[in-house]
């Protein structure tokens, strides 16, 4: 019984630390463009709470928020970021687990596979529906990495404090 | 002090007696105030200066207070009167936009009697990805809008189509994003072909027009309007001009580059049209 408070006291926290970062996107970094782009957080929202919590719960994590940014984006399909998201998400739980402990780096690492999957599959979208253009998907993919990377830090220093917050009450 | 007054009550008398006319007659002798009264006026004048300059002070201290008072109250009366002039400033602002707004569907109305139904809404929200280009509108399935429905600015120009509608909101792709596709013709010399988005231009504010034959005569500045063929969308509607114009790789069919007549960046309302007439 406590386990399962504990439980839902900590995805409460990482739910309430993710809904401020839509909010942050909606209300400010969405109107703002940097290099002809907007920072985009959505991938790193997929990929950084997973370093912290691993590949299943990540991976669950991931799924949800891709199912809320399909509700709330639009995209070529009605599934992009369901499809996408878990895959950042287990991506970046293995990472973290396996390769790299989570921290600065290892967020770094799962930002550039979170960007590489999101971007990539939109690129493979366009390709399938015949409107193919990689260097064009390339590029933007490389100017939204870079205008969203410096928000890495702060992101990861906001999960990693939800993270110790609720590892200390274990 | 009874003994002394019995002992010497009469000299005492007699003395103030002879102080008294002596006085008196130095009084009536004297051009000026007798030397007794001088010398107790100049005793007394510091004091009654003082007197008098603290009576002053008090009454400026209380005049100060009662001006103060009456400046304070006319003060919080102005800023009263002030706020409730910047609201009705506010109002009279907000009644002009949507005055203008609804002269600009009038004259919609009147240029464009195809369109027989209209939905002003606000645009709330630019892009919010930068894999799209959408706009998301104040105005839902509550006032009739449905996904499909076209959106035009003031001048009747072409905005994009919606994609998306919630009972409160909408969301429309515009005409530069790659899931954008309508029928289109050229209004100067009628070729017809396909106006879509392509995302090599996307960023650019740019679409393309497609499966022109390959010798087409299109200029630079040719206007661009829906061809309406298929019945989803209403003809006539200002697409764009011709920026540029290309052949494709296997020569068989050109393309065009197009400028959308409408500015994407600046828009801040459109026009929902919810029906129409199909013009022959």
């Amino acid at each position: 019984m406590i386990a399962r408070n504990e439980t839902i006291f900590k995805w409460s926290l990482y739910a309430g630390a993710t809904l401020l970062c839509l909010l942050f996107q909606g209300g400010l970094l969405q109107r703002l463009e940097f290099w002809g782009v907007i920072p985009f957080l959505y991938p790193l929202l997929a990929a950084i709470p997973a370093t912290f919590e691993g590949p299943l719960a990540g991976t669950i994590f991931s799924l949800i928020l891709g199912l809320l940014c399909d509700l709330l984006l639009p995209g070529p399909i009605p599934c992009l970021y369901t499809l996408v998201f878990p895959l950042a998400g287990l991506g970046a739980g293995l990472l973290a687990q396996s390769w790299l402990p989570a921290g600065f780096l290892c967020s770094s690492v799962s930002a550039v596979l979170a960007f590489a999957l999101t971007d990539g599959f939109h690129c493979l979208l366009l390709w399938m529906l015949g409107k193919a253009a990689w260097q064009a998907g390339a590029l933007l993919t490389l100017r939204e990495f870079c205008v969203t990377y410096p928000l890495v830090f702060p992101l990861t220093l906001l999960y990693r404090s939800v993270y110790l917050r609720t590892r200390k009450d274990d | 002090m009874k003994n002394f007054l019995k002992q010497h009550g009469l000299w005492v008398l007699f003395a103030a007696a002879v102080l008294s006319v002596a006085l008196a007659v130095m009084s009536v002798l004297s051009a000026n105030s007798s030397p007794f009264a001088n010398l107790a006026g100049a005793v007394v004048a510091p004091f009654r200066a003082g007197y008098t300059a603290v009576a002053t002070w008090f009454n400026d201290l209380q005049n100060y207070y009662k001006d103060t008072t009456d400046l304070q109250a006319e003060n919080a009366a102005l800023k009263q009167e002030l706020a409730k002039m910047e609201e009705e400033i506010r109002l009279a602002k907000a009644d002009r936009e949507e005055n203008k707004l609804l002269k600009e569907l009038l004259d919609l109305t009147k240029q464009r009697r195809d369109l027989t139904d209209f939905e002003a809404a606000m645009i709330t929200e630019h892009e919010v990805t930068n894999w799209t280009s959408s706009l998301t509108l104040n105005k839902g399935t509550s006032l009739g809008i449905e996904v499909g429905d076209c959106v035009i600015d003031a001048c009747g120009n072409l905005v994009g189509v919606i994609h998306k509608a919630g009972t409160n909101w909408s969301t429309v792709l515009t005409l530069v994003d790659t899931d954008t596709s309508l029928g289109a013709q050229v209004f100067r010399t009628k070729d017809l072909g396909v106006a879509q988005g392509d995302f090599s231009l996307m960023r650019k504010t740019r679409l393309r027009l497609d499966y022109l034959p390959a010798d087409c005569a299109l200029l630079p500045g040719d206007v661009v309007v829906t061809s309406g063929l298929n019945g989803h969308y209403p003809s006539g509607l200002v697409i764009g001009s011709v920026e540029e114009v290309q052949v494709d790789d296997a020569g068989a069919t050109a393309y065009a580059i197009l400028e959308p007549e409408t500015d994407l960046d600046a828009l801040t309302e459109v026009f929902v049209v919810k029906s129409f007439e199909i013009v022959t």
